[in-house]
């Protein structure tokens, strides 16, 4: 690269000719550190280290900084502004510094101080765990710190945002946000929510924009395994109000679940029980569960099962008998997974409440559909085409960019990710927040989300270019409340799926290769057309169920971790991943979702999936039980890990618990670490490793990011 | 071991509520609720220390255990049998329980208004309907939020073998979250070292010196918190009470007293545990939906219960633990009087039974009262809520204090229902 940008440095000055256009600031000669002179116009700069110029003959070049002569440096970088403000091209790494420069403003005026820059150590740690999910592996920290590029952390970024595991992460964050369960629907459903998991997956994937994917999930149709995104709606099945509330609360950053039952206490006038019902009959006519009169071959169920009862009695079988009983009965099942979707019909089912206490309107009446305004911010309302139906109304307005919190929730969420705490708290209602630390970068913030078009991607690449992000973590606490200046991330405990997939990495070295369940086949087989299934159909797709069950029980005999819910559930897994003790190692974004009570995940407080914000990140002693004598760090100690092979592929014993310590804090020991280390493996070489791998994942150095 | 019973380390449990309710509530609510706990009287009734909730999950059938009929239309596989109380009769499938209906009262005008198992259960633990925006505590969270947490090593709340569905501490959080038990032999999961306990040390003492430097640059609460948490959990490791968990303790006449299978396993840790001074034990069954062939499913679980409870309630009163120690027995609905076409009974939450013993309930007693075919509430008419109520008022709390939620819902023990005051003695 230096080679390079060095000859076509040297051959531009050959071969420009002094008579670019009249001479505004930016195009000048500029001078190499080897006085050669080139008249060039300044672009822009690309981070911090590179500038883009461009030629006389229109093209652009990219070279370091540290080409130009010490004076010419300066001007680059005086320049800055100058280019930074040109719109739609914008690169990540100006938009950093735009960001940074916000920071800045705030810091003079807080007269706070950023922190010094993160040490490589703490940057490779930290950006593994908040860009991809988990630590980084010996061989890709090595790979880090060998690397002498001068741009070399952001192009780390660039590349972990490109990996499989950046797809994992994220996934992780949205299976909260959305509560993303396995089963679907009540008891004994058979709905499964394997399409919306994979559906949800695919969006990230694609880096399809934000608004887009939330727009597909509020309005989607059909059944959960054709239109995978209705999984949200089908998710709050007969709680279309619930569901509301949690939608306005996720996506617009508006808590307003107390409306439901009564007028909001403080905010009286903006969020009446009244405009919550206004504002749920967008979706009013929206059903969620066919009824009988959605058919027009009859009542299904009754229709099938007498058919099917025909063929029994025609083959000799009868149809009281035991067996045939159960198998009617999942044939219920199966009827009743096929007429749970999602679908618009004429009729405003909702109504105000029976109790409902105010004078403007009385119980039971039905409300026009009509969209909440928020005090102090530009409204939008966007007009009803006439194609559109009410929850498509509803959707665009809320997914608009037009919309006042859309994108400002979005934006304030990812932010939050990168620093453990928002711009303003609580994230889900930022209309009234405990803290709102800086209104005019969160300003910012929302438009570069609407400049990339919800590129979330584009948007978080940005926030890790920041300087603010590569700097050393706040080592000072963070009083809850207080605005925060953002003069670094704050100390953060790994969420349950970070420590999870860092054993994993651990156990595995790269996690990442596991694949968990699809649900294709599950879902082929309960699929039925219920106008037209004939009982013929219904007998050999009960077969086929029946076959499936048989099938998945012999490959599900790995059973997860602690868990007594063994029963072969419908994830099948199609590659077989590792197991060891009965516990699956795989990545927690591959897993049963969530996983299952007494998991590792869950202990450490993996979201129940049951209401939004279910994580934890608190201590218990369960917790601390598990990870001093349980198996996943029992089974770190086995000749099987990753960072057992670590260890064996370092001769000398120095070399081994550097090996140690780079695979597990990612960082080198101190002469301290060392000196006991040595001293440890002297007394009694044999176990002595297995006592280094058990103190280092017992230490919170290890479940902190700082 | 008496001291455990009735002593509330205050220097923990002050240093606990400061913890909890600045993790909970955010610290600047702080003075306020420390001052208000502390004045927190014990505003309920019962004079329970202690409650071992018995949850049969699936739906136990009213009409095959606490209210039998002899109407042959309903009847099924049951027979009333007379109790040691006079004019009373319990079910025949319920031999042991029946001598000692004395310490016991039934309340036979149980309602719960679903159907359904998940969302029934759910209202059974919480006395409230499950909602898409908010985790309900279970009343072990209540117990502990409200009156402090009892002891530096154990936990308030246990709960064995009840698996994925338990709604736990809720809103409340992971300080107030039941320690879960998959398999009462076992005992608390993990609880073992895997080395000696020489090697235990020294390792701790490698980790602490590794994690020195990082501990004393991120001298932050939420650090110290885990810090302290370590500690905890290696003194709860070394002490006595740990053996609270550990059943192999009793010797084999008990053992065999209340059975082989997990849930008399499971009831003999809750004894065990209350007698440690654990406040809350549920201990779950499963196994009562029983849609087919009700007469053989009846006469398993029906001996299981029989055994199990019966032996409990004598341990316990043998030990004087009874007098403060509720003991109940919840399930999610009945079940229909009419018997199917695969001999079974379907799901029936119009009327069901559920049973209440020890801390100063009367025994002996039948409140309200079903209809004579076992389907609608005849007299007396207790709901889930009501019931939710009763167990929390038992245990001596404060069933009409609000609690708030973190985002400012206002909830109350049991959604507001009556405890049925009258059955306390």
């Amino acid at each position: 690269m230096k080679v390079l940008s060095l000859v076509i440095l040297a051959f531009l000055s050959l071969c420009i000719c002094r008579s670019l256009p009249a001479q505004s600031q930016n195009v000048r000669m500029w001078k190499n550190k080897d006085g050669k002179e080139v008249m060039m116009q300044f672009v822009r700069m690309d981070g911090e280290t590179h500038c883009i110029m461009k030629t006389k003959d229109n093209r652009e070049h990219r070279f370091p900084l540290e080409l130009l002569a010490e004076q010419d440096r300066k001007i680059a970088l005086a320049m800055r502004p100058l280019a930074a403000a040109t719109g739609k091209d914008r690169s990540s790494a100006d938009t950093a510094l735009l960001i940074d420069r916000i920071m800045n403003e705030n810091w003079v005026k807080t007269r706070s101080q950023p922190n010094e820059p993160a040490s490589d150590e703490e940057f490779v740690r930290r950006i593994y765990l908040d860009a991809v999910g988990r630590i980084p592996n010996l061989g890709e920290i090595r790979a880090f710190f060998e690397n002498d590029s001068p741009n070399k952390r952001n192009e780390l970024i660039d590349v972990l945002m490109e990996s499989e595991g950046y797809k994992s992460h994220l996934y992780n964050y949205f299976g909260d946000m959305f509560r993303i369960t396995d089963k679907i629907g009540d008891g004994g459903s058979l709905v499964r929510g394997v399409s919306f998991m994979e559906w949800v997956k695919k969006c990230i994937d694609e880096n399809r924009p934000y608004n887009e994917m939330v727009y597909e999930m509020l309005t989607a149709s059909g059944k959960a395994w054709e239109t995978p995104a209705t999984g949200y709606l089908l998710r709050d099945s007969g709680m279309t109000l619930d569901n509301l509330a949690n939608t306005v609360s996720i996506f617009l950053g508006t808590e307003i679940a107390c409306a439901q039952c009564h007028d909001h206490p403080f905010y009286d006038d903006t969020w009446t029980q009244a405009k919550f019902y206004e504002m749920a009959s967008f979706f009013g006519s929206t059903v969620t569960q066919l009824g009988p009169g959605e058919f027009k071959n009859g009542e299904p169920l009754k229709r099938i099962r007498n058919e099917v009862v025909d063929i029994i009695k025609a083959n000799g079988g009868d149809p009281e008998d035991f067996n045939t009983q159960r198998l009617m009965r999942t044939l219920g099942r199966m009827i009743a997974a096929n007429r749970f979707q999602v679908k618009d019909v004429e009729k405003n089912r909702i109504k105000l409440p029976h109790d409902y206490k105010y004078e403007d309107h009385a119980p039971g009446d039905v409300l026009a559909p009509k969209f909440i305004e928020w005090p102090d911010e530009r409204n939008f309302n966007p007009r009803k085409d006439k194609e559109m139906n009410d929850r498509q109304h509803f959707a665009t307005w809320a997914t608009s960019r037009e919309n006042p919190m859309f994108a400002k929730v979005i934006a304030n969420r990812m932010w939050q990710r990168a620093f453990g705490i928002g711009v303003v708290e609580p994230v889900d209602n930022l209309f009234a927040p405990s803290m709102d630390s800086n209104p005019k970068l969160l300003a910012f913030l929302a438009d570069e989300i609407r400049r990339t078009n919800f590129d979330l991607k584009a948007f978080q690449r940005t926030i890790f270019y920041t300087k603010a992000y590569q700097s050393k973590a706040n080592t000072t606490e963070y009083e809850p409340g207080t605005n925060y200046a953002f003069q670094g991330p704050l100390l953060k405990r790994m969420t349950a799926e970070q420590l999870w997939d860092s054993f994993m990495t651990l156990q595995l070295g790269d996690p990442d290769k596991y694949r968990g369940a699809t649900g294709e086949l599950y879902e082929r087989v309960i699929d039925m057309e219920l106008d037209k299934t004939t009982g013929k159909t219904a007998v050999q797709k009960l077969t086929a169920y029946q076959n499936m069950g048989q099938t998945m029980k012999k490959l599900n005999d790995a059973k997860m971790e602690d868990s007594e819910e063994g029963e072969g559930s419908a994830m099948s897994m199609e590659m077989t991943p590792r197991s060891r003790g009965g516990a699956q190692l795989l990545r927690a974004s591959e897993m049963n979702q969530p996983a299952p009570a007494g998991h590792f995940l869950r202990e450490f407080g993996q979201s129940n999936r049951l209401v939004i914000n279910g994580a934890s990140k608190e201590g218990s002693v369960p917790q601390i039980l598990r990870i001093m004598n349980g198996n996943s760090t029992e089974m770190l100690t086995s000749n099987s890990s990753q960072v057992y092979a670590n260890l064996a592929a370092e001769e000398t014993p120095e070399a081994k618990v550097e090996a140690l310590f780079l695979s597990i804090l990612n960082r080198r020991p101190t002469e301290s670490d060392m000196e006991l280390a040595i001293r440890k493996i002297d007394e009694e070489e044999r176990y002595a490793y297995d006592d280094l791998i058990w103190a280092l994942v017992n230490t919170r150095e290890f479940l902190f990011i700082q | 071991m008496k001291k455990y019973l009735n002593s509330l380390d205050e220097l923990s449990r002050r240093r606990f509520v400061e913890r909890s309710a600045k993790s909970l509530l955010g610290v600047s609510l702080l003075p306020a609720i420390g001052t208000a706990r502390a004045q927190s009287q014990k505003a309920g009734g019962g004079k329970g220390k202690s409650l071992i909730f018995l949850y049969m999950s699936g739906g136990m059938s009213h009409l095959d255990t606490f209210d039998p009929k002899t109407n042959a239309e309903v009847k099924g596989p049951t027979t009333p049998l007379k109790t040691n109380v006079p004019g009373i009769s319990i079910s025949n499938h319920l031999p042991k329980l029946a001598k000692q209906m004395d310490k016991m009262a039934i309340i036979r005008s149980m309602n719960s208004v679903t159907g359904v198992h998940g969302n029934g259960s759910y209202v059974a633990r919480t006395g409230y309907r499950p909602r898409a925006t908010i985790v309900h505590p279970c009343l072990g969270a209540y117990g502990q939020y409200l009156e402090g947490r009892r002891n530096a090593n154990l936990p308030d709340s246990v709960v064995i073998g009840t698996g994925g569905g338990h709604p736990g501490a809720g809103f409340m959080g992971a300080k107030f979250k039941p320690v879960p038990i998959n398999d009462p032999e076992s005992g608390l999961q993990n609880s073992r070292a895997r080395t000696s306990e020489s090697k235990f040390d020294e390792r701790l003492t490698i980790s602490n010196s590794f994690d020195s430097a990082f501990r004393e640059r991120f001298d932050h609460l939420k650090v110290r918190d885990y810090t302290e948490l370590y500690e905890e959990t290696v003194s709860l490791m070394r002490s006595e009470d740990l053996e609270a968990f550990d059943i192999s303790k009793e010797d084999s006449k008990t053992r065999a007293n209340y059975g082989e299978d997990r849930f008399a396993k499971g009831c003999l840790l809750a004894r065990r545990l209350v007698e440690h001074g654990v406040r809350y034990v549920e201990v779950e069954a499963g196994g009562w939906d029983m849609h087919y062939y009700i007469g053989e499913g009846i006469a398993g679980r029906g001996a299981m219960l029989d055994q199990a409870v019966s032996a409990l309630l004598k341990d316990l009163d043998s030990k004087g633990l009874l007098e403060t120690t509720v003991v109940a027995i919840g399930t999610e609905f009945g079940r229909t009087p009419r018997i199917n076409a695969n001999d079974g009974r379907d799901h029936h939450p119009r009327v069901f039974s559920t049973m209440l013993a020890g801390g100063g309930i009367t025994g002996g007693a039948v409140w309200g009262a079903s209809d004579d075919k076992g389907y609608a509430v005849a007299k007396d008419q207790v709901t889930i809520q009501d019931f939710v109520a009763t167990l929390g008022y038992g245990l001596g709390l404060d069933t009409e204090k609000t609690i708030f939620s973190p985002s400012g819902r206002p909830f109350t023990i049991g959604d507001k229902g009556k405890p049925v005051t009258q059955i306390f003695g």
